[in-house]
């Protein structure tokens, strides 16, 4: 060691190369409040992969009930309950058939296309047994407890060729041979519409109701929020119930049931915020300049907490929806024949041993979509607001 | 306190008096009345089953009968089923629906604390990950949603319990479990945010720094002073279980109040879904009101937020 303690330790010292050197790095270029709010939201892969799933969902509900070429509506009661899949069964003679769990047999192209049905020319209830004839053969179709069985005519079963994708209902068809792809779509389309509906209503309402109570303070604002409470004592889907008993089922009638009950969480948030905000020294000034109340609430105080209604409106959607298929579910909702998710649910559970694709659809359906609008509603707060993230 | 006891109790009363105010003139307002049937009744037949049902009086004089009626929990005959009163037919479908809520309210009680409490004791590590990924499932599906998953699974694939019915005990392990997953989920959150926050406490650090053993830390105080909360969420949803839930019971055809509600609104039997709206909406009502007065004794600090 060195007894001169100025003298640098030169050789305990290399030169950086000139890639390691670190030069004061500046920032980017300032960046506002919203720049700074879609910048955190991208990097939430969960919000933007929603994103891109309401998309989709959106744009399959709109146009796709128009691409499908099959009404929502049209029965064909002798295609009913076709899977999506179905199982192929090749005769020797090159004839192929799918024979239906309803004890049904249909001449079918081994692509999956389903031709026409084939009648029997007699039953033998008795033996448990159909004969069928087709193109001067014999075919026999046998039941019992332990599943059904297609035989040619010396009694040798069909062998199972392959399973392919049913070609003319891609997702097949209802109890009433519906085709539930054309139903799934539309019904996506209505539950959907309910739902922005509902959500901008309660939008409008929460943020008009509660920007008055807010603003004005005193005792008019104890008199309005007084009246919420009450309201919001009372379970809302028992009030939306009774109000679709009284208006009937329609989707106009749902829509305007669920709007007038689901506004009061919006309304106390809203007057929340602008009690908060009216303090402050630009509301003030705006007042010194002679701004009329409802400009100075327009203008400078619901732009200021845009932030949470934005969040409480994309999370009022898949509750919305939620609660339309709900009802729906219950019967007090959208009416047949016009598809929701909850009315195609509603079809769908009494057929979940035997055709359980009708129910698993409009569930697999809701519950996407009630992720993704979670996912982003979630995103949303947390990039509008990073101290709220838990 | 006694104060604020009774400025909540008198907003209690004109809460129930609006709805079963509301109840009443909707119900009545209906277009058809309840003797509109398909088939046209001769004048005088209708006549009589109006005198019968007092529906020949001024609708002023049927709603304070009906009050009256109420507040003496007699809530009339039932429309539909001749001779049969609504109180009976309350008290026909009570009791699996209060089986389903407790079998549920127990499941809650097992499942969601634990899962919270060991969720906030290993924050940010895997069993806290994972807790949050099935409670967000758990909070986001619909409760009859995932009951079609379970039933499609546990019933239908794998035959484990019947689809419907609740006969045996087996039949009522899926509706329970049905009710349960949702409110587990949530109470799965709250008992872990609820944690967090008790454990980041001062008196945490001090009890730990007196030097008692870790389990007296978590169970006596930071667990005795996070339930709160818990618990009175833990009692509204117990509440609204206790009136029957409409999906469930009649996605298994569980004999109770809910499925009970769901067929008199097809029926139009006015008189039961008036008496199953109110008692519900007492119930609840009644619920959030006794559990303000239990969260104020259990936790005196919030005193200090009352005026």
């Amino acid at each position: 060691m060195s007894d001169n303690l100025n003298e640098p330790f030169v050789k305990d010292w290399t030169p950086l190369q000139e890639t390691e050197k670190g030069y004061e790095t500046t920032s980017g270029l300032p960046v506002n409040y919203w720049q700074d709010v879609f910048r955190r939201l991208r990097q939430n892969k969960l919000a933007i992969g929603s994103i891109f799933v309401i998309a989709l969902i959106l744009l399959a509900s709109t146009i796709g009930p128009m691409l499908t070429g099959k009404s929502y509506e049209t029965q064909q009661l002798e295609l009913r309950n076709m899977p999506p899949q179905i199982e192929i069964l090749t005769a020797k003679d090159g004839t192929n058939f799918f024979v239906h769990q309803d004890l049904k047999v249909f001449l079918a192209e081994d692509n999956g296309y389903v031709t026409e049905e084939l009648k029997p020319v007699s039953a033998k209830l008795a033996d448990k047994q159909f004969i069928y004839k087709h193109n001067g053969k014999s075919y026999f179709l046998v039941f019992s407890s332990e599943g059904i069985k297609f035989l040619d005519e010396n009694f040798d079963p069909l062998p199972r060729r392959k399973t392919v994708w049913n070609k003319n209902y891609l997702l097949g068809t209802d109890s009433i041979g519906r085709d539930m792809l054309t139903r799934l779509l539309y019904g996506g389309r209505i539950s959907l519409m309910v739902a922005f509906v509902v959500s901008i209503c309660t939008l409008v309402i929460g943020v008009l109701y509660g920007g008055i109570a807010g603003y004005a303070g005193g005792n008019t604002d104890i008199l309005m929020m007084r009246i919420v409470e009450i309201l919001m004592a009372i379970p809302s889907v028992i009030y939306i119930i009774l109000l679709m008993i009284y208006f009937g089922q329609g989707v106009f009638n749902i829509l305007i049931a669920m709007a007038v009950t689901s506004w009061l969480g919006t309304a106390q948030l809203v007057r929340g915020q602008v009690l908060s905000l009216k303090e402050m020294e630009y509301v003030l000034a705006a007042k010194c300049a002679g701004v009329s109340s409802i400009k100075i609430i327009l203008r400078h105080l619901l732009p200021n907490s845009i932030g949470p209604i934005l969040v409480s409106a994309t999370l009022s959607i898949p509750a919305a929806i939620a609660t339309e298929a709900f009802m729906s579910f219950i019967g007090l909702g959208v009416k047949p024949p016009m598809p929701s998710w909850g009315i195609l649910s509603n079809e769908g559970i009494g057929a979940i041993r035997s055709s359980p694709y009708q129910i698993l659809l409009p569930s697999i359906a809701i519950s996407l979509t009630m992720f993704a609008f979670n996912f982003l509603g979630d995103g949303l707060r947390d990039a509008l607001d990073p101290k709220l993230r838990k | 306190m006694l104060r604020y006891i009774a400025k909540r109790f008198v907003m209690m009363l004109i809460t129930l008096f609006i709805i079963i105010t509301a109840t009443f003139f909707l119900m009545r307002a209906i277009p058809g009345g309840p003797f509109s049937f398909d088939r046209v009744l001769p004048p005088s037949v209708k006549e009589a089953l109006e005198a019968k049902y007092n529906l020949n009086k001024p609708i002023v004089e049927q709603y304070f009968d009906y009050i009256l009626g109420i507040v003496r929990f007699d809530f009339g005959p039932s429309y539909v089923y001749f001779g049969q009163t609504v109180n009976e037919m309350i008290a026909d479908g009570w009791p699996a629906s209060a089986k389903l809520a407790v079998a549920a309210t127990v499941l809650i009680i097992l499942l969601g604390l634990p899962m919270g409490i060991v969720a906030a004791l290993n924050r940010n590590k895997i069993p806290d990950r994972t807790t949050m990924i099935i409670s967000t499932i758990g909070i986001v599906v619909p409760s009859y949603v995932m009951a079609t998953f379970l039933l499609y699974f546990f019933s239908v694939k794998i035959e484990l319990f019947p689809t419907f019915g609740v006969e045996t005990w087996r039949g009522y392990i899926l509706p329970a479990i049905c009710l349960a997953v949702g409110p587990v989920c949530s109470i799965a959150r709250l008992t872990r945010s609820s944690m967090l926050d008790t454990l980041s406490q001062d008196y945490m650090r001090t009890a730990e720094s007196k030097g008692l053993s870790r389990s007296r830390i978590i169970f006596v105080h930071g667990l005795r002073n996070s339930l709160i909360p818990v618990t009175t969420s833990l009692g509204m949803t117990f509440a609204a279980l206790l009136t029957g839930t409409f999906v469930i019971e009649k996605i298994f055809a569980v004999p109770g109040l809910g499925r009970y509600f769901v067929q008199s609104i097809t029926n139009r039997d006015y008189t039961a879904v008036m008496a199953l709206t109110i008692l519900s909406s007492v119930i609840m009502v009644v619920a959030v009101f006794i559990i303000d007065i239990v969260y104020m004794i259990l936790d005196p600090r919030i005193k200090l937020y009352e005026k």
